[in-house]
Protein backbone atom coordinates (compact mmCIF):
# COMPACT_ATOMS: atom_id res chain seq x y z
CA UNK A 1 0.00 0.00 0.00
CA UNK A 2 2.98 2.54 1.02
CA UNK A 3 4.81 1.70 -2.34
CA UNK A 4 2.03 2.18 -4.22
CA UNK A 5 0.99 5.36 -2.54
CA UNK A 6 4.67 6.76 -3.35
CA UNK A 7 5.14 5.60 -6.71
CA UNK A 8 1.81 7.23 -7.55
CA UNK A 9 3.05 10.18 -5.77
CA UNK A 10 5.92 9.69 -8.12
CA UNK A 11 4.60 9.78 -11.17
CA UNK A 12 2.09 12.83 -9.98
CA UNK A 13 5.42 14.23 -9.24
CA UNK A 14 7.12 13.83 -12.62
CA UNK A 15 4.22 14.48 -14.55
CA UNK A 16 3.83 17.55 -13.09
CA UNK A 17 7.21 18.10 -13.51
CA UNK A 18 6.78 18.58 -17.73
CA UNK A 19 5.05 21.25 -17.15
CA UNK A 20 7.66 23.19 -15.79
CA UNK A 21 10.67 21.79 -17.74
CA UNK A 22 12.38 24.10 -20.33
CA UNK A 23 9.74 25.05 -22.96
CA UNK A 24 12.41 25.94 -26.40
CA UNK A 25 9.85 27.71 -27.65
CA UNK A 26 9.47 30.16 -24.56
CA UNK A 27 11.56 33.32 -24.78
CA UNK A 28 11.36 33.53 -20.80
CA UNK A 29 12.25 29.63 -19.86
CA UNK A 30 14.32 30.58 -16.96
CA UNK A 31 17.54 29.59 -18.07
CA UNK A 32 20.92 31.33 -19.11
CA UNK A 33 20.66 32.54 -22.60
CA UNK A 34 22.43 30.32 -24.70
CA UNK A 35 25.98 31.34 -26.10
CA UNK A 36 28.85 29.55 -28.15
CA UNK A 37 29.74 27.41 -25.10
CA UNK A 38 26.71 26.30 -24.21
CA UNK A 39 25.95 25.29 -27.50
CA UNK A 40 28.72 22.88 -27.24
CA UNK A 41 27.82 19.82 -27.60
CA UNK A 42 28.94 17.07 -24.31
CA UNK A 43 31.06 14.39 -25.53
CA UNK A 44 31.22 11.46 -24.05
CA UNK A 45 34.27 11.03 -21.20
CA UNK A 46 35.66 8.21 -19.00
CA UNK A 47 37.06 10.06 -15.62
CA UNK A 48 37.96 9.01 -12.72
CA UNK A 49 40.92 7.99 -10.62
CA UNK A 50 43.89 5.62 -9.88
CA UNK A 51 44.91 5.33 -6.49
CA UNK A 52 47.48 3.35 -4.03
CA UNK A 53 46.82 3.60 -0.56
CA UNK A 54 49.16 1.47 2.21
CA UNK A 55 47.45 1.50 5.79
CA UNK A 56 50.23 0.24 8.59
CA UNK A 57 48.66 -0.90 11.87
CA UNK A 58 51.09 -2.80 14.26
CA UNK A 59 51.59 -6.12 12.85
CA UNK A 60 49.82 -5.31 9.89
CA UNK A 61 50.16 -3.23 6.74
CA UNK A 62 47.81 -3.36 3.96
CA UNK A 63 48.33 -1.88 0.60
CA UNK A 64 45.19 -1.26 -1.98
CA UNK A 65 45.25 -0.27 -5.46
CA UNK A 66 42.13 1.47 -6.69
CA UNK A 67 40.83 1.94 -10.27
CA UNK A 68 37.61 4.19 -10.22
CA UNK A 69 36.52 5.06 -13.83
CA UNK A 70 33.41 7.05 -14.21
CA UNK A 71 31.75 6.70 -17.35
CA UNK A 72 29.65 10.21 -18.60
CA UNK A 73 27.46 9.49 -21.58
CA UNK A 74 25.44 12.38 -22.83
CA UNK A 75 22.29 11.72 -24.41
CA UNK A 76 21.46 14.85 -26.11
CA UNK A 77 21.11 18.52 -23.32
CA UNK A 78 18.72 16.54 -21.39
CA UNK A 79 19.65 13.12 -20.41
CA UNK A 80 22.86 11.98 -18.89
CA UNK A 81 23.78 8.14 -18.01
CA UNK A 82 26.64 7.88 -15.76
CA UNK A 83 28.38 5.41 -14.07
CA UNK A 84 31.18 5.13 -11.42
CA UNK A 85 33.22 1.12 -10.96
CA UNK A 86 35.81 0.50 -7.98
CA UNK A 87 38.09 -2.49 -8.70
CA UNK A 88 40.41 -3.08 -5.93
CA UNK A 89 42.77 -5.41 -4.78
CA UNK A 90 43.32 -5.43 -1.38
CA UNK A 91 46.84 -6.89 -0.42
CA UNK A 92 47.67 -7.92 4.01
CA UNK A 93 50.18 -9.04 5.68
CA UNK A 94 49.20 -9.99 9.17
CA UNK A 95 51.84 -10.65 11.32
CA UNK A 96 54.30 -11.35 8.81
CA UNK A 97 52.08 -14.08 6.63
CA UNK A 98 50.25 -12.67 3.75
CA UNK A 99 46.32 -13.16 3.52
CA UNK A 100 44.67 -14.38 0.37
CA UNK A 101 44.85 -11.75 -2.38
CA UNK A 102 41.53 -9.99 -2.66
CA UNK A 103 40.07 -8.53 -6.29
CA UNK A 104 36.95 -6.34 -5.48
CA UNK A 105 34.55 -5.36 -7.98
CA UNK A 106 31.76 -3.09 -7.46
CA UNK A 107 29.48 -0.52 -9.46
CA UNK A 108 29.31 2.17 -7.22
CA UNK A 109 26.39 3.24 -9.34
CA UNK A 110 24.55 3.01 -12.96
CA UNK A 111 22.05 5.26 -13.59
CA UNK A 112 20.46 7.74 -16.30
CA UNK A 113 19.79 11.07 -15.05
CA UNK A 114 16.92 12.92 -16.81
CA UNK A 115 17.10 16.93 -16.85
CA UNK A 116 13.94 17.86 -16.37
CA UNK A 117 13.95 21.92 -15.90
CA UNK A 118 16.84 23.83 -14.62
CA UNK A 119 16.13 22.70 -10.67
CA UNK A 120 14.90 19.33 -10.93
CA UNK A 121 16.58 15.62 -12.23
CA UNK A 122 15.00 12.80 -12.08
CA UNK A 123 17.45 9.70 -11.65
CA UNK A 124 16.86 6.53 -12.53
CA UNK A 125 19.38 3.12 -11.30
CA UNK A 126 21.88 2.54 -8.99
CA UNK A 127 22.29 5.63 -6.99
CA UNK A 128 24.23 6.33 -3.89
CA UNK A 129 21.45 6.22 -1.23
CA UNK A 130 21.39 9.89 -0.28
CA UNK A 131 23.04 10.17 3.75
CA UNK A 132 24.85 12.93 5.09
CA UNK A 133 27.34 14.89 2.98
CA UNK A 134 30.68 12.77 2.45
CA UNK A 135 28.83 9.97 0.25
CA UNK A 136 27.29 13.21 -1.76
CA UNK A 137 30.30 15.08 -2.28
CA UNK A 138 33.96 14.10 -0.52
CA UNK A 139 34.23 10.14 -0.93
CA UNK A 140 36.40 10.54 -4.30
CA UNK A 141 40.21 9.60 -3.54
CA UNK A 142 40.62 12.70 -5.55
CA UNK A 143 38.50 14.80 -3.48
CA UNK A 144 38.80 13.37 0.32
CA UNK A 145 41.14 15.09 2.26
CA UNK A 146 42.47 12.45 4.49
CA UNK A 147 42.33 9.27 2.26
CA UNK A 148 41.32 6.95 5.10
CA UNK A 149 37.41 7.91 5.47
CA UNK A 150 35.54 8.06 8.64
CA UNK A 151 34.41 5.24 10.80
CA UNK A 152 30.91 6.32 9.80
CA UNK A 153 31.11 6.22 6.22
CA UNK A 154 30.51 1.99 6.66
CA UNK A 155 27.14 3.44 7.54
CA UNK A 156 26.66 5.97 4.57
CA UNK A 157 28.15 4.06 1.63
CA UNK A 158 25.14 2.82 0.33
CA UNK A 159 23.71 2.15 -3.11
CA UNK A 160 20.11 1.85 -3.68
CA UNK A 161 18.01 0.31 -6.96
CA UNK A 162 15.16 2.85 -7.35
CA UNK A 163 14.50 6.49 -8.15
CA UNK A 164 16.10 9.85 -7.55
CA UNK A 165 14.76 13.46 -7.55
CA UNK A 166 16.97 16.13 -6.87
CA UNK A 167 18.28 19.83 -7.43
CA UNK A 168 18.18 23.21 -6.19
CA UNK A 169 16.86 26.51 -5.89
CA UNK A 170 17.39 29.88 -4.94
CA UNK A 171 15.29 31.02 -2.44
CA UNK A 172 17.02 34.68 -2.30
CA UNK A 173 20.25 35.97 -3.58
CA UNK A 174 22.00 34.38 -0.47
CA UNK A 175 20.32 31.10 0.23
CA UNK A 176 20.13 28.27 -1.99
CA UNK A 177 17.98 25.39 -1.26
CA UNK A 178 19.38 21.85 -2.07
CA UNK A 179 17.47 18.45 -1.73
CA UNK A 180 17.55 14.79 -3.06
CA UNK A 181 15.05 12.53 -2.19
CA UNK A 182 14.94 8.63 -3.30
CA UNK A 183 12.72 5.45 -3.24
CA UNK A 184 14.12 2.51 -3.73
CA UNK A 185 13.27 -1.18 -4.30
CA UNK A 186 14.92 -4.55 -2.99
CA UNK A 187 17.22 -6.12 -5.41
CA UNK A 188 18.99 -9.51 -5.30
CA UNK A 189 20.38 -8.85 -8.30
CA UNK A 190 24.77 -9.58 -8.63
CA UNK A 191 26.22 -5.95 -8.77
CA UNK A 192 22.74 -4.51 -8.34
CA UNK A 193 21.64 -5.37 -4.89
CA UNK A 194 19.31 -2.88 -2.43
CA UNK A 195 17.30 -2.74 0.23
CA UNK A 196 13.52 -1.23 -0.08
CA UNK A 197 13.46 2.50 1.37
CA UNK A 198 13.48 6.20 1.01
CA UNK A 199 14.63 9.19 2.20
CA UNK A 200 16.29 11.96 1.41
CA UNK A 201 18.89 15.04 1.84
CA UNK A 202 18.29 18.41 2.01
CA UNK A 203 19.90 21.71 2.69
CA UNK A 204 20.64 25.31 3.17
CA UNK A 205 23.56 26.97 1.13
CA UNK A 206 24.94 30.28 1.48
CA UNK A 207 26.75 30.81 -0.77
CA UNK A 208 28.65 34.16 0.02
CA UNK A 209 29.63 32.39 3.25
CA UNK A 210 31.03 29.17 2.23
CA UNK A 211 28.40 27.67 4.37
CA UNK A 212 26.03 24.64 3.81
CA UNK A 213 23.64 22.98 6.46
CA UNK A 214 22.15 19.85 5.38
CA UNK A 215 19.79 17.41 7.02
CA UNK A 216 19.31 14.12 6.07
CA UNK A 217 16.77 10.87 6.88
CA UNK A 218 16.37 7.49 5.66
CA UNK A 219 13.73 4.60 6.32
CA UNK A 220 14.90 1.40 5.54
CA UNK A 221 12.15 -0.80 4.91
CA UNK A 222 14.09 -4.18 4.52
CA UNK A 223 14.15 -7.46 7.22
CA UNK A 224 14.73 -4.43 9.50
CA UNK A 225 12.60 -1.37 9.52
CA UNK A 226 14.38 1.61 11.03
CA UNK A 227 14.95 5.85 10.36
CA UNK A 228 18.46 7.09 10.27
CA UNK A 229 19.00 11.08 10.79
CA UNK A 230 21.86 12.72 9.83
CA UNK A 231 22.93 16.06 10.13
CA UNK A 232 26.39 17.70 7.99
CA UNK A 233 27.91 21.17 8.18
CA UNK A 234 30.44 22.56 6.07
CA UNK A 235 32.03 25.98 6.27
CA UNK A 236 34.55 27.46 3.30
CA UNK A 237 36.04 29.91 5.24
CA UNK A 238 36.66 32.92 2.76
CA UNK A 239 39.71 34.91 4.51
CA UNK A 240 41.63 32.29 5.20
CA UNK A 241 41.83 28.93 2.93
CA UNK A 242 40.12 26.39 5.98
CA UNK A 243 37.67 24.36 4.92
CA UNK A 244 35.79 23.03 7.76
CA UNK A 245 33.94 19.90 7.61
CA UNK A 246 31.59 17.86 9.87
CA UNK A 247 28.82 14.79 10.10
CA UNK A 248 26.59 13.48 12.77
CA UNK A 249 24.84 10.23 12.61
CA UNK A 250 22.27 8.98 14.88
CA UNK A 251 20.96 5.45 13.06
CA UNK A 252 20.17 3.28 16.45
CA UNK A 253 20.52 0.02 15.30
CA UNK A 254 23.54 1.24 13.16
CA UNK A 255 25.41 3.02 15.90
CA UNK A 256 25.91 7.11 16.14
CA UNK A 257 29.01 9.15 15.58
CA UNK A 258 30.22 11.59 14.35
CA UNK A 259 33.40 13.40 12.68
CA UNK A 260 34.73 17.02 12.21
CA UNK A 261 37.79 17.59 10.20
CA UNK A 262 39.40 20.99 9.39
CA UNK A 263 41.99 21.41 6.01
CA UNK A 264 43.98 24.26 5.72
CA UNK A 265 46.34 25.12 2.44
CA UNK A 266 48.83 26.84 2.86
CA UNK A 267 48.92 28.58 -0.33
CA UNK A 268 49.23 32.04 1.16
CA UNK A 269 51.11 32.06 4.14
CA UNK A 270 54.47 30.67 2.01
CA UNK A 271 56.67 31.76 -1.13
CA UNK A 272 58.15 28.32 -1.36
CA UNK A 273 56.78 26.09 -3.91
CA UNK A 274 56.40 22.97 -1.58
CA UNK A 275 54.56 24.65 1.13
CA UNK A 276 52.04 26.29 -1.34
CA UNK A 277 51.18 23.07 -2.91
CA UNK A 278 50.50 21.38 0.19
CA UNK A 279 47.82 21.32 2.99
CA UNK A 280 47.15 20.23 6.22
CA UNK A 281 44.60 18.10 7.34
CA UNK A 282 43.59 17.23 11.28
CA UNK A 283 39.83 14.81 11.78
CA UNK A 284 38.51 13.64 15.22
CA UNK A 285 35.50 11.33 15.36
CA UNK A 286 33.71 9.11 17.71
CA UNK A 287 31.84 6.04 16.81
CA UNK A 288 29.39 4.51 19.57
CA UNK A 289 27.95 0.98 18.67
CA UNK A 290 24.36 0.47 18.71
CA UNK A 291 22.49 -0.68 22.21
CA UNK A 292 22.54 -3.89 23.56
CA UNK A 293 18.72 -4.13 22.67
CA UNK A 294 19.48 -2.67 18.81
CA UNK A 295 22.22 -5.27 18.64
CA UNK A 296 19.61 -8.30 19.06
CA UNK A 297 17.14 -6.92 16.21
CA UNK A 298 20.36 -6.33 14.20
CA UNK A 299 21.97 -9.30 11.97
CA UNK A 300 25.76 -8.75 11.80
CA UNK A 301 25.25 -8.64 7.92
CA UNK A 302 23.04 -6.11 8.23
CA UNK A 303 25.89 -4.19 10.49
CA UNK A 304 28.05 -4.69 7.27
CA UNK A 305 27.54 -1.89 5.18
CA UNK A 306 29.29 -0.93 2.15
CA UNK A 307 33.04 -1.23 1.77
CA UNK A 308 33.39 -0.24 5.38
CA UNK A 309 32.83 -2.49 8.30
CA UNK A 310 31.91 -0.58 11.71
CA UNK A 311 34.20 -1.22 14.65
CA UNK A 312 32.68 -3.74 17.26
CA UNK A 313 33.09 -1.42 20.01
CA UNK A 314 32.97 2.31 20.74
CA UNK A 315 35.79 3.85 19.06
CA UNK A 316 37.69 7.08 19.01
CA UNK A 317 39.83 8.37 16.00
CA UNK A 318 42.02 11.31 15.28
CA UNK A 319 44.04 12.07 12.60
CA UNK A 320 46.39 14.67 11.33
CA UNK A 321 47.53 14.48 7.35
CA UNK A 322 49.47 16.58 5.22
CA UNK A 323 48.47 16.36 1.43
CA UNK A 324 50.72 17.79 -1.30
CA UNK A 325 50.11 18.42 -5.21
CA UNK A 326 52.90 17.12 -7.25
CA UNK A 327 50.84 18.76 -10.22
CA UNK A 328 47.10 19.37 -10.74
CA UNK A 329 46.13 15.37 -11.05
CA UNK A 330 48.60 13.56 -8.84
CA UNK A 331 48.41 14.07 -5.09
CA UNK A 332 50.59 12.49 -2.43
CA UNK A 333 48.96 12.00 0.90
CA UNK A 334 50.65 10.77 4.41
CA UNK A 335 48.33 10.86 7.65
CA UNK A 336 48.97 9.51 11.47
CA UNK A 337 46.11 8.41 13.24
CA UNK A 338 45.79 6.73 16.80
CA UNK A 339 42.66 4.87 17.19
CA UNK A 340 41.64 4.75 21.10
CA UNK A 341 38.74 1.51 21.51
CA UNK A 342 38.94 -0.92 24.60
CA UNK A 343 41.90 -3.14 24.68
CA UNK A 344 42.82 -2.04 21.00
CA UNK A 345 44.47 1.23 21.06
CA UNK A 346 46.49 1.78 18.21
CA UNK A 347 48.74 3.90 15.85
CA UNK A 348 47.65 3.79 11.57
CA UNK A 349 49.57 5.38 9.01
CA UNK A 350 48.72 5.89 5.57
CA UNK A 351 50.31 6.79 2.61
CA UNK A 352 48.75 7.33 -1.35
CA UNK A 353 48.95 8.72 -4.48
CA UNK A 354 45.74 9.37 -6.39
CA UNK A 355 45.80 10.05 -10.06
CA UNK A 356 42.44 12.00 -11.27
CA UNK A 357 42.73 11.75 -14.75
CA UNK A 358 40.09 12.14 -17.72
CA UNK A 359 39.24 11.97 -21.46
CA UNK A 360 38.51 14.12 -24.12
CA UNK A 361 41.87 16.17 -24.03
CA UNK A 362 43.64 18.46 -22.41
CA UNK A 363 43.35 22.12 -22.88
CA UNK A 364 42.09 23.22 -26.32
CA UNK B 1 2.13 5.52 9.86
CA UNK B 2 5.31 6.77 10.65
CA UNK B 3 5.98 5.91 6.99
CA UNK B 4 2.95 7.09 5.09
CA UNK B 5 3.78 10.27 7.42
CA UNK B 6 7.04 10.31 5.89
CA UNK B 7 6.28 9.75 2.19
CA UNK B 8 3.64 12.68 2.69
CA UNK B 9 6.39 15.37 3.65
CA UNK B 10 9.43 14.04 1.15
CA UNK B 11 6.77 14.08 -1.68
CA UNK B 12 4.81 17.46 -0.77
CA UNK B 13 8.57 18.89 -0.11
CA UNK B 14 9.55 17.57 -3.56
CA UNK B 15 7.01 19.15 -4.74
CA UNK B 16 6.92 22.52 -3.28
CA UNK B 17 10.55 22.98 -4.54
CA UNK B 18 10.30 22.54 -8.36
CA UNK B 19 7.11 24.50 -7.72
CA UNK B 20 8.86 27.60 -6.20
CA UNK B 21 11.71 27.16 -8.51
CA UNK B 22 9.07 27.50 -11.60
CA UNK B 23 8.10 31.10 -10.37
CA UNK B 24 10.61 33.12 -12.17
CA UNK B 25 9.96 36.33 -9.87
CA UNK B 26 11.27 33.93 -7.18
CA UNK B 27 14.43 33.65 -9.29
CA UNK B 28 15.05 37.43 -10.21
CA UNK B 29 19.01 36.62 -10.67
CA UNK B 30 18.89 33.28 -12.61
CA UNK B 31 20.21 35.54 -16.03
CA UNK B 32 22.70 37.43 -13.56
CA UNK B 33 24.38 34.34 -12.61
CA UNK B 34 28.37 34.98 -12.43
CA UNK B 35 30.50 32.42 -13.65
CA UNK B 36 33.47 33.18 -11.29
CA UNK B 37 31.00 33.84 -8.67
CA UNK B 38 29.44 30.72 -9.27
CA UNK B 39 32.80 28.67 -9.51
CA UNK B 40 34.43 29.84 -6.48
CA UNK B 41 31.29 29.15 -4.16
CA UNK B 42 30.52 25.84 -5.25
CA UNK B 43 33.54 24.01 -7.19
CA UNK B 44 35.91 24.71 -5.17
CA UNK B 45 34.29 23.23 -2.23
CA UNK B 46 35.51 20.71 -2.73
CA UNK B 47 38.17 20.16 -5.86
CA UNK B 48 41.63 21.98 -5.30
CA UNK B 49 43.88 21.15 -8.44
CA UNK B 50 42.80 22.27 -11.72
CA UNK B 51 42.67 20.37 -15.02
CA UNK B 52 41.35 22.14 -17.98
CA UNK B 53 40.04 19.43 -21.17
CA UNK B 54 38.51 20.12 -24.22
CA UNK B 55 35.21 22.26 -24.12
CA UNK B 56 33.22 18.82 -24.76
CA UNK B 57 34.51 16.90 -22.22
CA UNK B 58 33.94 19.51 -19.77
CA UNK B 59 30.54 19.91 -21.27
CA UNK B 60 29.58 16.55 -20.42
CA UNK B 61 31.73 16.96 -17.21
CA UNK B 62 29.82 19.66 -15.63
CA UNK B 63 26.15 18.27 -16.38
CA UNK B 64 27.39 15.26 -14.21
CA UNK B 65 28.66 17.90 -11.65
CA UNK B 66 25.33 19.67 -11.99
CA UNK B 67 23.42 16.65 -10.82
CA UNK B 68 26.06 15.21 -8.20
CA UNK B 69 26.39 18.76 -6.37
CA UNK B 70 22.79 19.86 -6.70
CA UNK B 71 23.62 22.88 -9.13
CA UNK B 72 20.79 24.59 -11.12
CA UNK B 73 21.14 24.31 -15.01
CA UNK B 74 21.51 28.29 -14.64
CA UNK B 75 24.46 28.06 -12.58
CA UNK B 76 26.18 24.64 -14.66
CA UNK B 77 25.99 27.06 -17.46
CA UNK B 78 27.47 30.05 -15.67
CA UNK B 79 30.22 27.90 -14.29
CA UNK B 80 30.82 25.72 -18.11
CA UNK B 81 31.05 29.62 -19.62
CA UNK B 82 33.42 31.07 -16.88
CA UNK B 83 35.97 27.98 -17.21
CA UNK B 84 35.51 27.53 -21.00
CA UNK B 85 35.60 31.69 -21.66
CA UNK B 86 38.06 34.07 -21.34
CA UNK B 87 37.98 34.36 -17.41
CA UNK B 88 38.75 30.60 -17.59
CA UNK B 89 41.23 30.08 -14.63
CA UNK B 90 44.51 28.97 -15.40
CA UNK B 91 45.72 25.25 -14.76
CA UNK B 92 48.38 26.21 -11.74
CA UNK B 93 49.13 23.50 -8.82
CA UNK B 94 49.35 26.68 -7.04
CA UNK B 95 46.04 26.13 -5.40
CA UNK B 96 44.83 29.38 -5.65
CA UNK B 97 41.10 29.91 -5.14
CA UNK B 98 40.37 30.25 -8.30
CA UNK B 99 42.20 25.87 -8.68
CA UNK B 100 39.72 23.20 -9.60
CA UNK B 101 38.98 20.00 -11.04
CA UNK B 102 36.08 18.91 -12.15
CA UNK B 103 34.70 16.12 -11.36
Amino acid sequence: MMTRTFLVALIGLSMGSFGWADNPNKPDDNTTPPSAETSVSPLPTITGGLVFNSTFTPGTQSYSPVVNPIVLVPLGNRFLFESEYNVNSDLTRDHGAWNPRQLNREIEYMQLDYMVNPHLTIVVGRVFTPFGIYIERYHPEWIRDLQVAPIIFGISHQQSMGAELRGAVHLNSKVDLTYTGFYAFNSTINYFTGDRGLGGRTSLFFPEKGVEAGFSYNRRLGDNRFNLYAFDGTWNMKSIPLDLRTEVFKTGMLGNGYWVEGAYRLNKHSHNSFLRKSQVVLRGEQYFTPSAADMAMTSMSGMMMGDNFLPDQNTTRGFAGWNYWVSDAVKLSFAFGRSFALGENQNIYSLGITYRFATGGSEK
Amino acid sequence: MKSTLAIAFLTSLLMAVPAAAGNPSKTPHSHEIDGEAAYKANCTRCHIAIHTYSARSERTMISHMRVRANLTKDEADAIFQYMAGEQKPKAAPTHTAKGAAIP
